[in-house]
């Protein structure tokens, strides 16, 4: 197991965002997440990267309670993560982008430049190495942002809804970039995305989160049989 | 028991004007989120309007005032329009907005400076007279500033719960976005918001100057009072304003008559930097009305 | 042919040379030389501060304030122990970095954006109440006196090599810092503080870090000056010289090298010729800060772009 939430709640005031969320996520697997509008999604992220501490349960990686560890310790533990508003750092390059996580990030102090190279190769934006990140399309920010969170040596990458906006195109390369990082990096990934047919395609297995719990925890195969999901989730005409 | 007394009042009376004051100040950031830097100097603005007003035009006392409270609403959309909207339209209007407002109130300053002198300017009492409670003498001048300022504060909460305008300003405060979506013109309440913080800041100034001397510099002195006053009573929180206005004029009073002058800046430092420290959203939280 | 950085680098050479020339043709006009003095501090002044507040995006208005308690820690060092001045103001420079990072930087650790504003503003504020109440040491309102020359019988010329060398250092180590991963750190964290943090980057540490360097250089530019002009009060804290630094970092482009020190070109040499033309430096000061702000919110540097983009399109057409 590398990854594992004990009784994980986090409240803003009297709202519950993320209720009492128990998971295990296997090494080397791809983890689904999916749920309505504001069911705490990206809330569990924070907490788990921790920019929020949790207001109750643990987190615990890789045999280490990482729960009130600060954003930069848990990095560099090895567990990076984008972000659902795609941001960048927007006056820097996307050399120095993707530096910021290689130097800062990484445990190797030391800059790993082939790495970089490696990573910039794979992702195809070698073209971009210069172009101030303000001045790139979503698409490429998208790509810029997963890269600097590869920089630091991840072991496990949250993804949280990184092909929203993007056509059917680009979700296709994007689609195969993460079963990429999947097999031949061996980096365990949690995606959170909306579109249930995407995720149930890519994804070993599946969670749903309604109003901060966890309402199915599963195979992809059986989702859309479970009658809870199909009233509280595909039943709001999304399909 | 008599010095403690007369603290308190005097403690009151501060508070009461620099209440006044930091409303101002809380309306506007309350609503456009943005921190009027040039607001010590609005206020002295005020006064010295009034104080031209009354002395060179010889307009009544209550004329004066309340003219003078029209040109600051004037004053109040000019800078606006001319300015704050300007800013507002640029992504980094947080920062250039603090930096413009800077410059302006150097520029005002130094024109009130230029037009009226560097001597020293205030407004005659409102009323003669004092009254004898137990010991403790109170001018009739001082009762009517604390009940001014109190019916100041009524009748602005009454606006802020009951009226269209009032309940818009709630709901831009809340959320800009949201409010958007129900139909409000959010630059339109900005303006209004701007011009009503402006002209209570005037008004405000105009008070202050029957208590203290004004001359233009004193007006930085003011606006990190009413900073902390702000912030002590939770950014936006206009009743917050005045209770921890009038918490801390007490203060301040106990510190000069049991502790020393000398000593009432560094009070306010203190003050300031326990509660940022400790509750980094203000006493009574952020909430408008 | 001038490329792309050519034209830039030879405007720097060429203007370092009239700096280390001048002094050797025109030797009897002491005047100018005080200005270009004047212009070595509030240049490191000002860059120092863009550092924290245009790289580093913490908005901290207490620079002058620090500027102030360099002049006077290494005042007080050299005139009480008698060690040479030349010791002092690298001293002062580290003492001052220690305050501040101490009573500002830290602190400052729990707020956001504003507050720091407002918080940093209020510690510029007690500095004038400090100094009154240690009117014994200090010399309270009236100031502090006969600081210690750099060395006894110096002249001008000397104090004006010497403000030119902390200028240069100063300078180089800035640009260093601005373009090492520390600088981008800065950067990272300004642009977009919850990824900068998932990516590695301590906040307090950088944060801290960016204190300490930048309050480190307007330090060592304050001691210089109070050594320089042999007293120092607290009306250098007052309005004037903090709207000028102010305008200074904006005006030259913030968040940019070398914007600070152009800024200071512009408003040391500005300010000196509103002053002989006698009309109110201030008014127009403050008039100009809100233009800028209106109308050329990158500042001089905008300039530079301007210049770099007609370059770059003149290279094309010739391709
Ligand atoms: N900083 C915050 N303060 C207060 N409430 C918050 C905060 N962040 C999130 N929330 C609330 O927590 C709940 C969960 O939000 P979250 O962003 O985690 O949802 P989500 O599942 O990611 O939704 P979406 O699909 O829209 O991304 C929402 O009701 C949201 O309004
Ligand atoms: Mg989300």
């Amino acid at each position: 197991m590398v990854l594992k939430t004990e009784g994980v709640s986090k409240y803003f005031g009297d709202l519950r965002a993320v209720d009492n969320v128990d998971l295990e996520i296997e090494e080397g697997e791809i983890y689904g997440i999916a749920g309505p509008n504001g069911a705490g999604k990206t809330t569990l992220f924070d907490v788990i990267s921790g920019l929020w501490p949790p207001s109750s349960g643990k987190v615990i990686f890789k045999n280490d309670i990482i729960s009130g560890l600060k954003p930069y310790q848990i990095c560099h533990k090895g567990i990076a993560r984008t972000f659902q508003i795609s941001t960048v750092f927007a006056t820097l390059t996307v050399l120095d982008n993707i530096k910021i996580g290689a130097v800062f990030g990484a445990k190797t102090k030391k800059l790993d430049s082939s790495h970089i190279n490696e990573i910039i190769e794979f992702l195809g934006i070698q073209n971009k190495k210069d172009t101030i990140a303000q001045n790139l399309e979503l698409y490429t920010i998208k790509l810029v942002m997963l890269a600097a969170a590869l920089a630091t040596d991840c072991k496990l990458l949250l993804l949280d809804e990184p092909m929203a906006g993007l056509t059917i195109a680009e979700i296709d390369n994007f689609l195969q970039i993460i079963r990429k990082m999947n097999k031949e990096w061996g980096i365990t990934i949690v995606i959170i995305e909306h579109l249930i047919d995407t995720l149930i395609d890519i994804s070993d297995r599946i969670i749903i989160l309604d109003g901060g719990k966890v309402i199915y925890k599963g195979l992809p195969e059986e989702l859309t049989k479970d009658k809870k999901v199909i009233e509280v989730y595909l039943g709001k005409g999304e399909e | 028991m008599e010095m403690l007394g007369e603290a308190m009042i005097s403690g009151i009376i501060m508070g009461s004007l620099f209440g006044a004051m930091a409303v101002g100040l809380t309306i506007i950031y309350g609503v456009i989120k943005m921190f009027n830097f040039a607001h010590g100097i609005i206020a002295i603005l005020g006064a010295y309007l009034a104080w031209w007003l009354f002395s060179s035009v010889h307009l009544n006392l209550i004329g004066a005032i309340a003219f003078s409270f029209f040109l600051m609403l004037l004053v109040g959309i000019l800078i606006f329009t001319l300015i704050i909207r300007v800013l507002l339209r640029t992504p980094r209007w947080p920062y250039s907005t603090i930096i413009a407002s800077i410059g302006l109130g150097i520029f005002l300053q130094n024109l009130l400076l230029q037009i009226f002198g560097p001597r020293i300017k205030s407004m005659p009492v409102f009323f003669e007279g004092n009254i004898k409670v137990g010991g403790i003498t109170i001018g009739w001048h001082e009762i009517s500033l604390i009940l001014i300022v109190l019916s100041l504060m009524l009748i602005l909460r009454i606006f802020f719960k009951k009226t269209t305008l009032g309940n818009a300003m709630r709901a831009v405060a809340q959320s800009p976005e949201g409010a958007k979506i129900v139909g409000i013109n959010t630059l339109k309440i900005f303006s209004y918001a701007y011009m009503m913080g402006i002209a209570v800041t005037g008004l405000s100034g105009v008070f202050l100057s029957t208590k203290c001397y004004v001359i233009p510099h004193r007006g930085w002195d003011w606006m990190v009072k009413g900073f902390i006053i702000v912030a002590f009573g939770g950014l936006g929180n206009v009743m917050g304003a005045y209770y921890a206005a009038l918490l801390l004029g007490i203060l301040e009073a106990l510190v000069v008559t049991y502790v020393g002058t000398v000593w009432v800046w560094n009070f306010w430092f203190v003050s300031f930097l326990v509660i940022l420290l400790i509750r980094p959203e203000g006493l009574l939280g952020g909430r408008m009305g | 042919m001038l490329n792309k950085i050519g034209w830039k680098k030879m405007a720097i050479w060429l203007s370092l040379l009239v700096i280390v020339l001048y002094p050797v043709f025109f030797h009897s006009n002491s005047y100018i030389m005080h200005i270009f003095i004047l212009f070595f501090c509030w240049a490191v002044l000002a860059s120092s501060w863009n550092l924290l507040f245009g790289y580093a995006g913490i908005w901290s208005l207490a620079q002058v304030g620090v500027f102030v308690i360099g002049a006077y820690s290494s005042g007080m060092m050299a005139k009480f122990t008698g060690i040479s001045p030349l010791i002092c103001i690298p001293l002062a420079a580290i003492l001052t970095a220690l305050i501040v990072t101490l009573f500002v930087g830290l602190p400052s650790l729990r707020l956001k954006g504003i507050y720091i504003c407002v918080f940093s503003l209020m510690f510029a504020d007690a500095l004038p109440s400090v100094l009154t109440q240690t009117r014994k040491w200090t010399g309270g309102g009236r100031g502090f006196h006969d600081i210690p020359p750099l060395w006894n019988n110096i002249s001008r010329v000397h104090y004006y090599y010497v403000g030119f060398a902390i200028f240069l250092i100063s300078l180089f180590i800035i640009y260093k810092i601005v373009n090492s991963s520390t600088g981008k750190a800065f950067i990272a964290l300004r642009d977009s503080r919850d990824f900068a943090l998932s990516l590695g980057i301590n906040e307090y540490k950088e944060r801290l870090k960016v204190f300490a360097l930048s309050s480190f250089f307007a330090g060592l530019a304050g001691a210089f000056y109070g050594h320089y002009l042999g007293h120092i009060s607290p009306s250098s804290l007052g309005i004037s010289p903090f709207l000028l630094a102010i305008a200074m970092m904006e005006m030259g482009g913030l968040g940019r090298f070398p914007g600070a020190v152009i800024g200071a070109v512009v408003l040391v040499f500005g300010s000196e010729l509103l002053r002989l033309t006698g009309m109110s430096r201030l008014t127009i000061l403050g008039a100009a800060v809100v233009l800028i702000m209106l109308f050329m919110p990158k500042g001089l540097m905008q300039i530079v772009d301007i210049i770099d983009n007609i370059k770059l399109r003149k290279n094309a057409i010739i391709k």
